[in-house]
């Protein structure tokens, strides 16, 4: 498991705003969620933080 | 003329009982007055009136049913209720008949991916959930409330409206033999989600309402042999999207709560083939298909709201009536029992003339503000079993998804049992004492902390409810417990010789009381007779007590 770097009462903050993010971009709710991560990844992230990211969120999609 | 259900509710477990109506003395005598009436024979209602007991005052229950409530409903109480329950002398038949359990587990796509511990401690009587069916919830409190003097529980008595609510509160209620109308001093609604009372007021609760709606079905299966513990599946291949949480029961009964998919009618949910269908896939789900029998099912949607006040006039509400919140928690009848022992000691003094009538709206105030953290806490819960937009949903399966390769964030799905709120900013805390120079212990508003003192022998046994004073030796001599001017008022406990007189004397596990409390030098704790500390001092200065306490009788009025 990666180690979290934030408390859960933060990351509860971070899964609100993310869902109003999400609900007041509404049908364009893809686009809002491409442009957060690449804002996320330019500004926050290096680029085997952003490698790691990718690989951990394929896995599991189901379908 | 009021016209209960008088045949006998369907079981496959329990053997309901009809309670007769006995015809009142208010029909050839209207001029009685009483000092309390509650509306509503559930478990607030009935703690309530046992509470009132436990101090001297006398109630009125009505029950407009003749029978206990059908169905497991609140199912399970916490440590926290049990401790109230046994200040109501009733929690003995709990612990006896329950199951317990402290540990919650989350499952997706076959794998379990949150486990939940609730802690346990040595210092507590009581496990941290127990199960019973709401039933025998009921019955316990029904046979406590019968062998009361002080309470006269009416079956078959419908609250129809208020006649009046100004110094004194006229009820109108329906019965089998025609109506009639009850005076009291005060009237406390405990009357359910559905409140009579608080619709005829016209009150509007403030929070929010989840869309999703839940089907609620108790079943009996002997041979479905799971551990006591909360199970939660999400997004079965049965339920697609959805969430279904399962608990055992005593008497091999278990309960499901699954989410309805979307657009199904309450109506389609509850037709028997359907709910057989969804009960089996259920059990093939966790490989165990064993025989079964419905009891009971029932549908609900999930809320978080609260009233802004519980009191009007001289009505006051509680428990369910007061405040909508979801099972996801357990916080439905575990805050009904908070507010019932915050209110029956308050309402106790003001009818006994121990205190001003302003001592009531810090029920209000106290626990309203409760309702809004229990109200915030559940919401997060709320979100996660029942997502109430396209963006928490997107969340909960990034969430889940996550939880089976880098479970980072499986926390959310942690659903934040139900806790005792403090009362940190009570007016009823002592203004002048040394609660923010102790280091550790337990901090006014909190709730206090129970301690093992020897074989079956816990702290919170030599309760009573009322206020108590805990004197911690090791510091100062010991003080005379009698030189409290309020001495009647309070019963003293005595921790390792710090008090002479008092009413109990402890000895064993001194030092560990002394350490959970972060008294090791000596002082003294007042706690309120709903056991949330009110004060706390380093020194045996019992002036200081006092003033808290003539405090507590002399409040001005806030409204």
């Amino acid at each position: 498991m990666t180690e979290r770097t934030i408390p859960l009462a933060k990351l509860e903050t971070v899964n609100d705003s993310l869902a109003e993010g999400i609900d007041t971009a509404g049908s364009r709710r893809e686009l809002f969620l491409t442009k957060l991560t690449f804002y996320l990844a330019a500004h926050h992230a290096s680029e085997d933080e952003l490698k790691k990211a990718v690989e951990i969120s394929l896995k599991d999609l189901g379908g | 003329m009021h016209q209960p259900n008088l045949e006998k509710r369907a079981s496959v477990f329990y053997d309901y009982k009809i309670h007769p109506f006995s015809t009142p003395p208010e029909m050839t005598n209207p001029e009685a007055r009483h000092k309390v009436l509650i509306v509503g024979a559930g478990p607030v209602g009935l703690t309530t009136a046992l509470l009132l007991a436990k101090s001297g005052v006398p109630s009125v229950v009505i029950e407009s049913e003749a029978q206990v409530s059908h169905g497991s409903r609140a199912v399970a109480a916490t440590r926290r209720s049990m401790e109230v329950l046994q200040q109501a002398g009733a929690s003995e038949p709990f612990v006896k008949n329950g199951l317990v359990w402290n540990f919650g587990r989350s499952f997706y796509r076959g794998t379990e991916v949150f486990r939940m511990e609730i802690p346990t401690d040595v210092n507590d009587r009581f496990a941290p959930v127990t199960n019973n069916p709401q039933q025998y919830w009921e019955e316990y409190l029904v046979d406590c409330a019968e062998k009361s003097d002080l309470i006269d529980l009416r079956w078959q008595t419908k609250y129809v409206c208020l006649e009046e609510n100004s110094d004194v509160v006229r009820a109108r209620l329906d019965t089998p033999e025609g109506e009639y109308t009850l005076s009291a001093d005060w009237l406390v609604a405990c009357d359910g989600g559905r409140s009579v009372v608080r619709k005829e007021l016209g009150l509007r609760m403030e929070g929010a309402a989840y869309g999703g709606k839940f089907v609620i079905v108790d079943i009996k299966a002997p041979d479905f042999d799971f551990a006591t513990e909360r199970r939660c599946y999400f997004d079965p291949e049965w339920n697609p999207g959805n969430s279904i949480l399962l608990h055992r029961q005593p008497y091999d009964l278990w309960r499901l709560d699954y989410r309805l998919p979307e657009g199904e009618t309450e109506e389609t949910a509850l037709e028997p083939a359907l709910l057989a269908s969804r009960v089996n896939d259920l059990m093939a789900m966790v490989g165990k298909v064993v025989d079964w029998e419905l009891d009971w099912a029932s549908v609900y949607s999930a809320n978080t709201k609260t009233l802004p006040d519980y009191r009007q006039g001289r009505v006051l509400l509680a428990g369910d009536a007061a405040h909508l919140l979801p099972i996801f928690g357990i916080r439905g009848a575990n805050t009904g029992f908070q507010d019932a022992e915050n209110l029956a000691w308050k309402l106790a003094m003001v009818v006994t003339g121990d205190a001003g009538i302003d001592l009531i709206d810090t029920y209000s105030t106290e626990r309203v503000k409760a309702a809004r953290e229990i109200c915030d806490e559940a919401a997060k819960s709320t979100r996660m079993m029942d997502p109430p937009t396209k963006g928490y949903e997107l969340l909960r399966s990034a969430i889940l998804s996550f939880s089976l390769s880098d479970p980072f964030c499986a926390e959310l799905m942690h659903w934040r049992t139900s806790r005792p709120h403090v009362y940190l900013d009570s007016r009823l805390n002592a203004a002048d004492d040394d609660n923010a120079s102790i280091s550790g212990g337990i901090v006014n508003g909190a709730v206090a902390r129970n301690v093992k003192l020897g074989t079956d022998d816990f702290l919170f046994d030599h309760f009573r409810f009322g206020y108590h004073l805990l004197i911690f030796g090791g510091g100062d001599r010991a003080v005379d417990a009698n030189k409290l001017a309020n001495r009647d008022r309070v019963r003293v406990i005595s921790v390792n010789g710090g008090a002479t007189n008092a009413d109990v004397d402890i000895s064993s596990a001194a030092s560990s009381f002394a350490t959970i409390y972060g008294l090791t030098q000596g002082g003294m704790y007042l706690l309120r007779p709903d056991m949330h500390v009110c004060g706390r001092w380093t020194s045996h200065d019992l002036d200081k007590v006092d003033t808290v306490l003539e405090a507590h009788s002399c409040l001005e009025a806030t409204k």
